[in-house]
């Protein structure tokens, strides 16, 4: 049978063979000084895309066509998926996961390398080098271990259809995001690399890449909370974090991607801490090409299974040679990238900054250690060990903690140096209102110490960002204008700084979301029909339920009314459906969300008489989680839908810019 | 700094549930009753026709083709949790029976393993 997809493999091939050639020509054009040459490289990257849009297509064509003669079409789809959920199946499985991977990282660096050649820039022969190895790597493993387009000899009627956990709206986006994530810090690490290799050590890596950073690090950010609100409002087991390795993956990159996007502000103001922004760029790159090659090697034992394909041996020679590539740069340009001022007083900015990095690196390092540890223990010991949730609970609250703390206090000490007088007078405020709530807190009995820190710090950086907000607006209200006229002013003169604020206070409120977790609630019962259970103010009746099916699923739905105080509050309507493709029973959960709780009940087993196993949670305050990622997608709108100028450095700047890469 | 992360680390290291042996039912059963109050980690596969539910106690086998082991537990089990579902049952061992305090079941996400 021929088809569209035939044009896939074929389109891989060339496309390999323009990345290497790509990269060939922007390497020697970088290295003589030849910018046709690089020119040339640019077009190939831009080729290199084209080529692999077209693969996708392609793959694309097959699953929505349902071809199931190709392998992977008739792996993870079936007569019966929905056309949407046929997009899902382009990254469902490993290959194509790999295949959408390569199209970001080919689409990104094509964008990145065009706008960089144009505004004139001067690395963008390394910087395209750098990428076009990177895209040649997955494209030869799209080629060789992972073609997406092996065919199947005899050609079955139907496939085995995707995974129902993955048809959820929350699963079309969450993946990609992730991805997106991932592959847009190559931007900035190519730069740096670039930077590096050409000798060209200011600010133009950073602050030409700075928009790619951010929206690497929004997409991430933004996709790990879907992840877990994926988790809570699917799996049906009341959670949304478990620290499982596929987690950890894509939490550490973020970590140290947080505290490049903080540190690199004091090499802008101060010329300070340049070897330590290459390096926590080049880790950021390594841990989320190191967080692919765990979720794929079966090194780890994980809640998520992956395939345990052939591609996981093919990882480590590509993160050994990026990282000792790295490395062995910055060492050999150690001397230029001295800071140009030094720390003059331990209570400035600058320290403030260096405590926030501390802690981030902190809180990765321990984070990689207890995801790491089972192997290093395996490897010297032959006992396998398995690192739970307390592990890291333990290591990430009291950083998570502090670096609460520093949201707060951050922004209210001047660069440079500060008196302790003037820095009491100004945290006056927000320490009142943090004791204030630590003491209500006690006073109406919450007895989790955790929890009131957690709430005391929150209250203590909520009132120190609304003193910012004040003190900011002041100046316009100052001049007549409206409170809400006068903030919007505020924020739309300075845009990076305050949406970075506005970020900020979206990570309080999903702090609060986190310390609710303290007060959590749970029963498990069998209940039969007319049978009530209470829990925390809630009793819940099963009242009825109700049997459908559908061609996709057999549905089982339970009616639970829910009283509270002897008055009527609400109906639930949990579900537990078996799909029928996989024989896989999947449970929709009933959830009555409020600011103040959430009730979750969920059927986990059905038994032929009706009777259900049932399990009910009360979640306090998890609404915020989802609020405050809100709040954080707002502040990231106004960052990046804004310029992004070069922020006027404290001192005299010891260079000037190169023409044309000031905005970024 | 290090000082104090590495105290951390320690200190996290050593608390309850933090780290546990992770097995499969023949190096369980090799390992025999000699830290009975061990916390272990035990993967396998759920024998078919081996689950049996009594109110909300679930009692079934898990095997990794040569040992099987018993296992019950009275917590609930995930959706995934099926005939010839890989699982993680964490919990303690007597030498007869695996009492399990949670019951994981690898949920097939994304990259399907190969049946």
């Amino acid at each position: 049978m021929t088809s569209a997809a035939e044009l896939g493999r074929p389109a891989l091939i060339a496309a390999l063979a323009f990345a290497s050639g790509g990269g060939v020509l922007c390497a020697v054009g970088a290295m003589r000084g030849r910018s046709d040459l690089t020119r040339a490289g640019v077009r190939a990257l831009v080729a290199t895309f084209a080529l692999t849009s077209l693969a996708t297509a392609g793959l694309l064509y097959a699953l929505l066509t349902r071809d199931f003669s190709f392998e992977y079409v008739s792996a993870y789809s079936s007569r019966s998926l929905p056309v949407g959920y046929t997009f899902s199946a382009l990254w469902g499985g490993m290959e194509g996961s790999l295949l959408f991977w390569t199209l970001l990282l080919t689409g990104f660096a094509a964008f990145a390398v065009r706008g960089a050649d144009r505004r004139g820039s001067r690395l963008v022969g390394w910087a395209g080098a750098v990428l076009a190895a990177a895209i040649a790597f997955f494209l030869l493993l799209l080629v060789i271990p992972a073609d997406p387009f092996t065919r199947l000899a005899q050609i079955p009627a139907d496939g085995r259809g995707l995974n129902p956990l993955l048809q959820s709206p929350g699963m079309m986006i969450h993946p990609p995001l992730l991805y997106t994530g991932f592959v847009g810090f190559s931007i900035p690490f190519a730069f740096a690399m670039a930077a590096l290799l050409s000798g060209r050590l200011d600010e133009a890596w950073f602050t030409s890449t700075r928009r790619w950073a951010l929206f690497a690090w929004s997409a991430l950010s933004v996709g790990i909370v879907l992840g877990g609100a994926w988790a809570y409002t699917e799996l049906g087991w009341g959670g949304y974090w478990a620290w499982d390795p596929v987690e950890n993956a894509s939490f550490l990159p973020w970590l140290t991607a947080t505290a490049y996007l903080h540190s690199v502000v004091i090499q802008e103001k101060r010329r300070m801490f340049k070897v330590w922004n290459i390096s926590l760029i080049l880790m950021t790159y390594a841990l989320a090409i190191f967080g692919t090659f765990l979720t794929r090697s079966g090194l780890l034992s994980s809640i998520h299974t992956f395939t345990e394909g052939p591609i996981g041996k093919w990882f480590l020679p590509f993160i050994g040679l990026m990282l000792i590539g790295g490395l062995a740069l910055i060492a050999l340009r150690y001397d230029s990238l001295r800071s140009d001022n030094q720390l003059d007083s331990m209570l400035s900015r600058e320290s403030a900054f260096l405590a926030n990095n501390v802690l981030f690196l902190a809180a990765a390092v321990a984070i990689l250690w207890g995801t790491i540890y089972p192997v290093i223990a395996e490897l010297f010991t032959g006992v396998r060990l398995s690192v739970g949730p307390p592990f890291f609970n333990t290591v990430f609250v009291p950083t998570g903690l502090a670096l609460i703390l520093l949201t707060g206090l951050g922004p209210l000490i001047s660069w440079r140096r500060m008196s302790k007088g003037a820095l009491l007078r100004i945290v006056r405020g927000p320490l009142i209102a943090g004791s204030v709530t630590i003491f209500v807190l006690a006073v109406v009995g919450v007895r989790s110490l955790g929890a009131m820190v957690a709430f005391g710090l929150c209250a203590f950086s909520f009132a120190a960002i609304g003193a910012e907000f004040a003190r900011g607006s002041g100046v316009y209200r100052r001049r007549g204008m409206g409170t809400l006229q006068a903030l919007n002013e505020t924020v739309a003169r300075n845009r990076r700084r305050y949406g970075g604020y506005v970020i900020h206070l979206g990570v309080l409120l999903i702090v609060i979301g986190f310390a609710g977790a303290a007060f959590n609630k749970e029963v498990a019962r069998p209940l039969q029909l007319g049978d009530s259970i209470n829990i925390g103010a809630y009793t819940m009746t099963y009242a009825n339920f109700r049997q459908d099916s559908t061609p996709e699923k057999e549905i089982f739905e339970a009616e639970i009314e829910v009283t509270r105080g002897g008055s009527y509050l609400t109906t639930l309507y949990p579900q537990r459906n078996v799909h029928i493709a996989q024989g896989q029973p999947q449970s929709e959960v009933g959830i009555r969300t409020t600011p103040v709780e959430d009730l979750y009940v969920v059927v986990s087993s059905v038994d032929p008489d009706g009777t259900i196993g049932f399990r009910a949670f009360v979640n306090p305050l998890t609404w915020w989680i989802w609020a405050g990622a809100v709040v954080m997608v707002l502040g990231m709108w106004v960052v990046l839908s804004g310029d992004l100028p070069v922020a006027v450095p404290v001192s005299k700047p010891a260079r000037s810019f190169e023409p044309g890469v000031v905005k970024a | 700094m290090v000082v104090i992360l590495i105290g951390l680390v320690v200190w996290a290291t050593t608390r309850q549930g933090s780290i546990s042996f992770y097995m499969t039912p023949t190096e369980l059963l090799a390992a025999g009753d000699a830290q009975p109050s061990d916390s272990y980690r035990v993967n396998g596969e759920v024998v078919p026709g081996s689950i049996s539910k009594d109110g909300l106690s679930t009692s079934f086998t898990i095997s990794d083709g040569t040992t099987e082991i018993d296992v019950v537990t009275d917590r609930p089990l995930p959706d995934t949790f099926m005939e010839r579902s890989d699982v993680v049952a964490r919990g303690n061992y007597d030498g007869a029976v695996f009492t399990a305090d949670e019951v994981l079941a690898k949920c097939p996400s994304k990259f399907k393993a190969k049946a």
